[in-house]
């Protein structure tokens, strides 16, 4: 397991008409972590979301990039349904008869326009240059979400 | 940087990419000498994030007729360029997720009001104030229209009619609205329950990023004719309305992303990138899909519906005019597929045009226009920027020929969000914008800064190729007096 509250290990990438994340982190789970936190990022200051409410993950996925896809997705979808935002993630991954899976926690609350300075909404995570590999001693993510 | 992509210039705002390996069809991009630059440039170390590229790939996929065609504001997306247009024959053709998108049958809703210029300019701080309060906009803003699992239903099935049923706006606004506000073959089914969930509290909202709600003016009118069958007077007052199927077709879109996967597979599609999976249009997966696709486009033309009832309240509210006399001019959507005949070196063809970040525009004397425009085509609404202009634009026999009747859809983005942000400040953007006479409200001010106008192609150059190319034509500017944004 691995925790991240941070936007630490991440960047921005440009593209033209939607926007690139890039995580990078030792672990494969602290980059997972780190991609959640730049989605979040990207709608709300997610330094100012209190971790009062968790929300269970399990997803499964053929490739690592498929995976991170299912998690992202899991956690914007609930953003509409349950009016969620999160900051604080915790994931462990697995592998097993050819399959990835993933078993996450992700604490945040309710949002709130006054307090939580809402930014711009993500739509979708698109497949377009997603991939998570090993580089280095590290891990890094990286995809492109349309907003 | 990508490498250079060999482009032949063949005619005014024309250009070839001629068929190469794996291409089943040519490219053919539509845009000025400027805008081929910067395609060019683009992509910052990724290739595949390269409008060329994405041209190139949808000339590989099976079925396609003619060409690969990008319009002038054709900018990188994934999968399909945005302002990319695909035509595949029915029968051997696929239905791509690409070539759609999450925002389904996003578009414009274009509203006239009997109003001058010169009557709302006073009222204009209370009209943008009242609809700022009224038009739920903006990330977590949730809809006054609360529905339950079966309305969702009756939504996707039946789009702006079913929330006309329920109050908002009149029958007459039908007419006015692209396939009649109702696309045929939706069936719910197809859509996921989390999809609907999610959508839950989301018909009647604008949302966020580039999404606007604008009171305009129509600056000039520049094709008579047009103008007169559309009902736009030049000082004249519009309202424009810039949304889509909200989280409804983002979930479709995320959903059959995974599902076309499978079907690409099953039917040995080569994907070259993983945003075109695909499936045979005549195919169980094909048909399902357009089917999703069909319940997120009535999603989209009742969101649209239900908040141009709530526009009008506003105007009627400050500006005490009947409501009547707001009238729809047109509702376009710019990423949808779409069944439609073409001819094809002189046949008849029965297609499926995708269109993403690409309005319809069929020219003079086609029976989908509505019956007052029929003579001279169906209007197609061309969002500019926050400080600059929009157009009213109408398809032509050029276009019909060329690109199987399809228009731009706005300026096309220059600066990522990420440059904009980093170039532009949001409070200054809206002073900056208040200057030269337009005022902003905005649920966001990062929004505004990744929205500012200097992000954003000149329209006018847009609008110019269009025009340069003969796939389009101007009918009338429009200059923004107020801006909503999420």
């Amino acid at each position: 397991m691995t925790a991240s509250d941070g936007r630490s290990g991440v960047e921005y990438l440009d593209h033209t008409a939607d926007i690139g994340i890039r995580a990078c982190g030792p672990t494969l789970e602290s980059v997972f972590c780190r991609a959640a936190c730049a989605l979040f990022s990207l709608m709300v200051d997610v330094e100012k979301i209190e971790p009062t409410t968790q929300h269970e993950v399990n997803c499964r996925g053929e490739t690592l990039a498929d995976l991170l896809v299912e998690w992202m997705g899991d956690l914007l979808a609930q953003k509409d349904l349950s009016g969620l935002v999160f900051g604080r993630f915790e994931v462990g991954i697995s592998q097993g008869f050819g399959v990835w899976t993933l078993r996450g926690t992700a604490w945040g609350e309710g949002l709130d326009a006054a307090r939580h300075t809402p930014r711009t909404e993500v739509k979708g995570i698109t497949y377009l240059g997603l991939r998570v590999e090993q580089e280095g001693v590290g891990w890094v993510a990286e995809c492109v979400l349309d907003v | 940087m990508m490498k250079h992509v060999e482009l032949q210039q063949v005619g005014p705002s024309e250009w070839l990419l001629a068929q190469s390996e794996g291409m089943r069809v040519p490219g053919r991009i539509f845009a000025d000498a400027e805008t081929i630059t910067q395609l060019q440039s683009d992509g910052a170390g990724r290739p595949e994030w390269s409008a060329l590229r994405q041209v190139r790939n949808v000339a590989c996929l099976p079925g396609i007729v003619g060409a690969s065609l990008a319009l002038p504001d054709v900018h990188p997306g994934y999968g399909f360029p945005i302002g990319g247009v695909g035509a595949f024959d029915v029968d051997e053709g696929v239905a791509v997720v690409g070539g759609v998108g999450f925002d389904i049958n996003c578009g414009v809703r274009m509203l006239s009001t009997p109003l001058e210029r010169e009557e709302v300019s006073p009222v204009i701080a209370r009209l943008g104030e009242d609809l700022y309060e009224t038009v739920p906009a903006g990330l977590g803003a949730k809809g006054k229209l609360r529905l339950s699992v079966a309305e969702i239903d009756q939504v996707l099935r039946d789009g702006a009619a079913y929330v006309i049923e329920r109050g908002y706006g009149s029958k007459e606004d039908l007419a006015f609205i692209e396939e009649s506000g109702r696309m045929e073959g939706a069936n719910p089914d197809t859509v996921s329950d989390l999809a609907k969930k999610r959508q839950f509290g989301q018909v009647g909202t604008l949302g966020s990023g580039n999404h606007y709600l604008e009171v305009q003016f129509v600056d000039e009118v520049l094709d008579e004719q047009a103008a007169n069958a559309y009902g736009l007077v030049s000082g004249r007052v519009v309202v424009s309305i810039h949304t889509g199927s909200r989280a409804l077709g983002h979930q479709i879109g995320q959903d059959y992303l995974k599902e076309m996967a499978v079907a690409s597979r099953k039917y040995e599609i080569p994907i070259v990138e993983r945003e075109l999976v695909c499936a045979p249009i005549r195919s169980p997966e094909g048909q399902r899909y357009l089917s999703a696709v069909a319940c997120g486009a009535n999603c989209a033309f009742a969101n649209r519906q239900t908040i141009a009832h709530l526009v009008r309240a506003s105007l009627v509210r400050v500006c005490g005019i009947d409501e009547a006399r707001i009238r729809t001019v047109y509702d376009i959507g710019h990423n949808n597929a779409k069944l439609e005949e073409h001819t094809v070196d002189g046949e008849r063809r029965r297609l499926l045009v995708h269109r993403k970040g690409a309005t319809r525009a069929f020219g003079p004397g086609c029976s989908e226009s509505p019956e007052p425009y029929r003579d001279v085509g169906h209007p197609t609404l061309v969002g500019g920027t926050m400080g600059t202009a929009s157009y009213v634009m109408r398809g032509t026999a050029v276009g019909m020929e060329r690109v199987f009747g399809s228009g731009i859809h706005g300026a096309g983005r220059a600066l990522s969000r990420k440059k904009a942000a980093k170039r532009y400040w949001g409070e200054t953007v809206i002073s900056d914008l208040a200057s030269s006479g337009i005022r902003v409200w905005a649920h966001s001010k990062r929004g505004i800064a990744e929205e500012a106008p200097g992000a954003y192609k000149d329209v006018e150059r847009v609008v110019a190729a269009a025009e340069d190319a003969g796939i389009n034509r101007a009918v009338a500017r429009l200059r923004p007096l107020a801006v909503i944004k999420g």
